[in-house]
């Protein structure tokens, strides 16, 4: 597998009127599955619109293959892509728009392509159906198999799991682990961290246009279930378990908001294993205990802390 | 100039299947109409045939209701695809971006001209009636086809240039094409209806009246419209690059 970087943005910001939706960002990415991850609207399609040259950077430059394929339609051979829409020419089945798509691509045999790729998807049994009457997860596999018809280099997916069911996420995500270890560059965008982490070892993370974290998917997780958490405790004997958490130095400050106990602790696994026997000590019965903060918009901000403290 | 045949088969496809294909071909039906109620009353000397044909397929048939028809097909060629996501497929494949507006446009092209025809040979045949000749048939389908290649790039090159094309189209129609240029003989080297206008002419009778034909010969007339083609699918093909796609 080569380690030339296949995707290059440098300093890429891109703006629509007052929003920005990409904020200078600067990253490498080489062959293999790497994951976008972000909440929505933190940024990832337009990421990929930039990759996937449907959209020109206001400021930087975003090179493919070595290219810009906005400039240089060539480069579409080698490059596959999973829109964000749903939109599809319904009247053609599947099987002829994927073959349409590899013939517009300059595949030789586009018809023995579009079988191959439908095979790949698992969508031969509805191959000669037209994509009109498709459910959302078999339009989602309609759109992979064109983007694998011409057997590109670099393929850019946009949510790709969204609409399947359990076995068909499954199918998809082993699909597209096979396409990185074939030496592919894939980037895939998703806003469910163990979804990636299922299919991608690199992961770049986005909020709010910025790139906040960039490296092995493992790290960043470990880096959002290490974060500092508060918990919310319900138990009547709030006081005496405040102290007992204080004595213990588990927690670093504690509240009493509308009768129930909050907590702010660092060290999230030595909280989760000491509560109960604390509890018990001091005869306070737990009715509830549950994180605060633990949407994702709260793990990315922590993320976009994280590497603000880090620049500095 | 280069065309492929995957895209105007997809494109062709989408504009002239459903609801809305039907109800465009009604808009040249009409004039069709117009000339039946002609050939219904029986007055042939003054005017005579010819000159009712030229009037309502010089005035209201290409001008009008033929350039109304290609507004709405020769935008949603590209329109369309741009509305429901579907030119990200097109887009992305390796074709000259001069390839992928000239297959928009060339299927725009055909779809206007098929839908057209039947008004176009309905305002013929009631108009003309007995008069009807081979010869007029053959230069009204000239001048049929000459204007909706240049309408179908025109229409295809603002759907990339401006927001609201079909609005902007309409106001460019109902303002210009289907006014201003069908009327005043001043106007008539300024508008694409008038070359299509031009060509028709010639199949009918010397001496029938053509206040705002321009007094191009048929070559001329056949060369402004192809040039202009050629330059607006240029210009739409320039533009692409810079559209940003959904």
């Amino acid at each position: 597998m080569s380690d030339e970087p296949t995707i290059v943005f440098t300093n890429v910001s891109k703006w629509y009127g007052d929003t920005v939706a990409v904020a200078d960002v600067s990253v490498e990415l080489r062959p293999g599955v790497t994951g976008l991850l972000g909440h929505n609207g933190a940024g990832k399609s337009t990421a990929l619109k930039l990759c996937g040259g449907f959209a020109t950077p206001s400021q930087g430059s975003v090179r493919v293959l070595g290219t810009e394929p906005r400039l240089d339609p060539q480069a579409y051979r080698r490059i596959g892509i999973v829109p964000d829409g749903d939109g599809m020419w319904g009247f053609l089945t599947a099987r002829r728009l994927v073959a349409a798509c590899a013939r517009m691509r300059g595949v030789a045999d586009p018809d023995s392509a579009a079988e191959r790729a439908l095979r790949e998807v698992d969508l031969l049994d509805a191959a000669d159906r037209r994509v009109a009457g498709f459910s959302k997860g078999m339009r989602q596999r309609v759109k992979l198999a064109q983007a694998l018809a011409h057997d590109p280099e670099v393929l850019l997916l946009d949510e790709p799991l969204n609409g399947l069911d359990p076995a068909q996420r499954l199918h998809v995500v082993d699909l597209i682990r096979r396409l990185g270890e074939e030496g592919r560059t894939v980037l895939v965008s998703s806003h469910v961290l163990h979804e990636v982490e299922r299919m991608a070892p690199r992961v770049v993370v986005f909020v709010n246009g910025k790139l906040v974290a960039e490296g092995g998917t493992t790290d960043i997780r470990d880096a959002i279930l290490d974060r500092p958490r508060t918990v919310r405790i319900e138990t009547p004997r709030s006081s005496d378990l405040a102290r007992a958490l204080i004595g213990e130095r588990l927690v670093h400050s504690v509240r009493l908001t509308d009768g129930h106990l909050e907590v702010d602790t660092a060290d999230v696994e030595r909280f989760g294993l000491r509560l109960p026997a604390l509890a018990r000590e001091c005869g306070a019965t737990l009715r509830a205990v549950a994180p605060l903060g633990d949407d994702l918009e709260s793990v990315y901000s922590y993320l976009t802390d994280r590497a603000r403290g880090r620049m500095r | 100039m280069p065309i492929n045949a995957t895209v105007v088969s997809i494109v062709l496809r989408r504009l002239i299947t459903g609801r809305r294909a039907l109800a465009l071909a009604i808009l040249p039906l009409l004039v069709g109409g117009i000339a039946l109620a002609y050939f219904a009353s029986g007055e042939r000397d003054d005017p005579t045939p010819a000159e009712i044909y030229a009037s309502l397929a010089e005035q209201f048939l290409l001008p009008s209701a033929v350039a109304f028809v290609a507004v709405v097909l020769g935008a949603s060629a590209i329109g369309d695809e741009r509305d429901d996501g579907t030119i990200l497929y097109l887009a992305a494949t390796p074709l000259r971006r001069v390839t992928l507006v000239a297959s928009s446009a060339f299927a725009a092209w055909i779809a206007t001209t098929l839908l057209s025809l039947p008004g176009l040979a309905a305002t013929l045949g009631f108009a003309l009636g007995s008069e009807a000749t081979v010869r007029a048939a053959l230069w009204s389908l000239l001048g049929l086809a000459a204007t909706t290649l240049c309408y179908a790039a025109l229409f295809g090159w603002l759907a990339l240039a401006i927001r609201r094309p079909v609005l902007v189209g309409f106001l460019y129609v109902v303002l210009w094409e289907g006014s201003v240029a069908a009327f005043a003989p001043s106007a008539r080297w300024l508008s694409v209806s008038a070359y299509g206008r031009a060509l028709l002419h010639k199949g009918l009778p010397a001496g029938t009246d053509a206040p705002t034909v321009p007094a191009a010969g048929a070559v001329t007339a056949l060369l402004v419209l192809i040039a202009a083609t050629v330059v607006l699918v240029v210009l739409a093909a320039r533009r692409f690059p810079r559209v940003e796609l959904p």
